[in-house]
């Protein structure tokens, strides 16, 4: 069964059959949301998050079109909306260091700069992606996590396709550019996934 | 392809298609140029290091996630709630009892049915010829003649024969087997009319459900 069939029978009443609709995207979304949240050390929030999303996204089943765009673009639009409107609801609070904008990381003592360990090497990445502007930081997971293509991207964002290409284009910049300080120095081994390529 | 163009499509690259031309060109640069593959060993380091970012999502919580979102739905509208079991063994039941029903009312007519055609020579010869030949039965008159009841008279009593009342409804009544026919008749109708309208909400239920 097709989403749009799942789709119509739901709106028909078959209310059980969302369950289902659900599990096709469950892990996506709720994947999505921690990634957005985790720059925000609001992880612990992503299942809440993710199940408020769903739920929206039932409220609205109604309005939601098929021309417009695919179900799990507009379930991602709207899992971006929930984690931008609680972060703004967070922020309102209190207000974090770091509120948009690149914050390069600063090499550390206990990370010398040709021997950061390759998981600590992910770490770094994870916080090179975490300090993104918002819209970089959701382009690059949709575009790397999800693999969503440009027009995906395009639509969830509200942008154009030329946009994306730029915000992509900007968040890898600048993913490479906090990098660098740990990996310009001569490679001892060569990574076999680099060697594969 | 020139170094500047080589470093534009860095970023780029891997969201070409495999067989893109400008990612073949570019990795046709990046194998004669020392200086670009250097650089672009950071992106590509990147680029893994970006993938191999575990995905911090179990099943457990995308299972959570599913329930929460049904429990939520589902108090909200109670009425909703899956009943899909008990409807199925309610239908079971009410499937045995109508085939019951459907036999008994089998039974019935089929003894009626005999009955009739046990009594069937009964039926005056003058009666038969005169339904069969004019197709159109006669209204009955009161005191008439009983050659104007029609098909359904018989002599059984004789006692209502030329009555008042109209004679289809008299020779309709219990006492008569067409009576028990129609009756069966009707009763097995409805029973797989309303076998098949649960069949058929049955069967959507399960497709629903297998998808
Ligand atoms: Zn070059």
């Amino acid at each position: 069964m097709t989403d749009s069939q799942l789709i119509r029978e739901i709106k028909e009443g078959n209310l059980e059959l969302y369950s289902e609709l659900m599990s096709r995207y469950q892990r996506k979304i709720l994947a999505f949301v921690y990634h957005m949240l985790k720059s925000s050390n609001m992880e612990l929030l992503a299942e809440d998050l993710c199940s408020e999303t769903f739920y929206k996204a039932f409220r609205s089943l109604h309005s939601f079109r098929e021309v417009d765009a695919s179900f799990s673009t507009w379930l991602y639009t709207i899992a971006r909306n929930t984690v931008l409107s609680e972060l703004r609801k967070q922020r309102s609070g209190s207000v974090p260091l770091e509120e948009s904008g690149i914050v390069p990381i600063a090499p550390s003592e206990n990370a010398p700069e040709y021997a950061v360990l390759r998981s600590e090497r992910v770490m770094l990445v994870r916080d090179a992606i975490n300090n993104l502007p918002e819209k970089q930081r959701s382009a690059i997971i949709l575009r790397e996590y999800d693999q969503l293509d440009y027009q995906e991207i395009a639509n969830i964002l509200g942008q154009s396709v030329s946009s994306v290409k730029s915000l992509l284009f900007r968040a890898r910049s600048s993913v490479k550019t906090q990098l660098e300080p740990y990996f310009f120095e001569p490679v001892y081994e060569p990574y076999e996934g680099m060697k594969n390529r | 392809m020139n170094c500047n163009e080589a470093q534009e499509l860095f970023a780029l690259v891997w969201d070409l298609p495999e067989a893109h031309p400008q990612r073949i060109a570019f990795h046709a640069h990046l194998a004669d140029c020392e200086d670009c593959s250097q650089q672009f060993e950071v992106w590509e380091e990147a680029q893994i290091l970006l993938h191999s970012i575990p995905v911090p999502v179990t099943e457990q919580q995308a299972e959570r996630v599913n329930r929460n979102v049904m429990d939520r739905i589902y108090a909200e509208s109670p009425w909703l709630l899956p009943e899909e079991a008990k409807v199925n063994r309610f239908s079971a039941v009410i499937r045995k009892h109508m085939s019951l029903w459907i036999a008994a009312f089998l039974a019935i007519f089929l003894c009626s049915f005999l009955y009739m055609a046990m009594f069937k020579p009964d039926v005056t010869e003058a009666e038969q010829t005169s339904v069969v030949s004019t197709g159109i039965l006669e209204t009955g008159v009161a005191g008439s003649e009983p050659t104007s009841s029609g098909l359904y008279k018989y002599n059984m009593t004789g006692a209502d024969r030329g009555s008042i009342i109209e004679p289809f409804v008299v020779s309709m009544g219990p006492a008569y087997p067409q009576y028990w026919m129609a009756l069966s008749l009707l009763a097995i109708g409805m029973a797989l009319f309303s076998l098949g309208r649960m069949h058929r909400s049955t069967n959507k239920r399960k497709q629903g459900a297998r998808a």
